[in-house]
């Protein structure tokens, strides 16, 4: 397995665990006994990224997720968006695509958000689902690549420091 | 080729950004959306580093991105705990009043409408209170500080991967064959 594709799992793995987490904290809410604390935690922990208001979150068993709807979209766009880049792009193109599809991936959102903030339109659940997945999915094709990259330099200069014999002789 | 310029001041900076914009009361709800305080804090920390490349350095690269990240958001992680306690320590009672009187009345107008059970408004207060003594403790303040450290540099590292993506340096053109004199 080339580290291209390492770094794609690990990587999805760590995505896939954080939206894990995201649904874990109504779930383990829900649970009467020793898991509250456990959600407490999770609810804390995602307080720092989100305002986690309740009506402007999905629920489970009367339980918000832990982060709202937009946010929720978002994460879950981006694993959507992860499990599409190898099917659209593959791994051994390392090409970013134009800024400019980013700004239309993000654009639907920012209105949605001006919009509700300036008090002509108020958001809804559809508004900020789609707009949330549109902006999650494009995001990992801007992402991956450099990352692919920033690991195969890493990877390149580890093994050329290597095979310098003054840093073998440091290293021993 | 000369060798690039030091990371640390350019993510010093930028995590002091993440920080001043995550902590201030109001300019901290633009982490509400996605953490955009955060990973704008990566992008800047690649834009100053950009502006220190001098000619005949070697150009930026996309792990200098990664690494200038991962470092503005630890910077940010403390600058953020550092300036959220000097909030608190200066306008902490004046927040803290009003928060309480903003729920207070939330908690009258639902129990006046029927929205909300019976003793369900004291409950709330009581987790509200909790909450804040929470946030003031030591170990509030330390747990605040380990989670700040997880999520700072995640997001930092996506930010200054998004920074590469938009500073990085054009591709030079293959120079033309040159024609043949005549």
């Amino acid at each position: 397995m080339n580290s291209s594709r390492r770094v794609y799992f690990i990587f999805l793995i760590l995505v896939a665990g954080w939206c894990s987490l995201i649904l874990a904290a109504p779930m383990l809410q829900s649970f009467s006994g020793q898991t509250q604390p456990l959600a407490a935690l999770l609810y804390r922990f995602f307080s720092r990224i989100c305002h986690q208001l309740a009506e402007r979150s999905f629920q489970f068993n009367g339980h918000p997720w832990a982060v709202c709807i937009r946010c929720s979209s978002i994460y879950g766009g981006f694993l959507f968006g992860l499990l599409l880049f190898p099917l659209l792009q593959g791994f051994a193109k390392r090409r970013i695509p134009s800024r400019a599809w980013l700004l239309l991936a993000c654009l639907p959102m920012i209105v949605d958000v001006a919009l509700g903030l300036s008090g002509i339109h108020q958001s809804n659940v559809w508004t900020r689902l789609v707009t949330g997945l549109l902006f999650g999915v494009a995001a990992p094709f801007y992402l991956l690549p450099p990352l692919f990259e920033a690991v195969a330099q890493y990877f390149s200069q580890f093994s050329t420091r290597k095979g310098d014999p003054l840093y073998a002789r440091k290293t021993e | 080729m000369l060798e690039k310029p030091s990371k640390f001041r350019s993510a010093a900076l930028a995590g002091t950004a993440m920080g001043v914009v995550s902590a201030l009361p109001g300019l901290s709800l633009i982490n509400c959306c996605c953490c955009a305080g955060i990973i704008g804090g990566g992008i800047f920390a690649v834009y100053l580093y950009k502006q220190e490349f001098t000619e005949g350095m070697l150009p930026l690269e996309s792990s200098d991105g990664l690494v200038l990240g991962i470092l503005a958001g630890l910077v940010g992680a403390f600058a953020a705990t550092v300036i959220s306690m000097m909030v608190l320590f200066v306008f902490g009672a004046w927040e803290t009043e009003l928060l309480r009187g903003f729920v207070d009345k939330l908690l009258e107008s639902m129990e006046e409408s029927g929205d909300l059970p019976a003793g369900m408004s004291d409950e709330i207060r009581e987790m509200m209170e909790q909450a804040m003594a929470e946030s003031t403790s030591v170990v509030g303040i330390l747990s605040g500080l380990v989670m700040n450290l997880i999520i700072y540099p995640i997001f930092g590292m996506l930010g200054g991967l998004l920074g590469y993506t938009f500073f990085k340096p054009k591709p030079v053109p293959p120079s033309a064959p040159a024609t043949p004199q005549q």
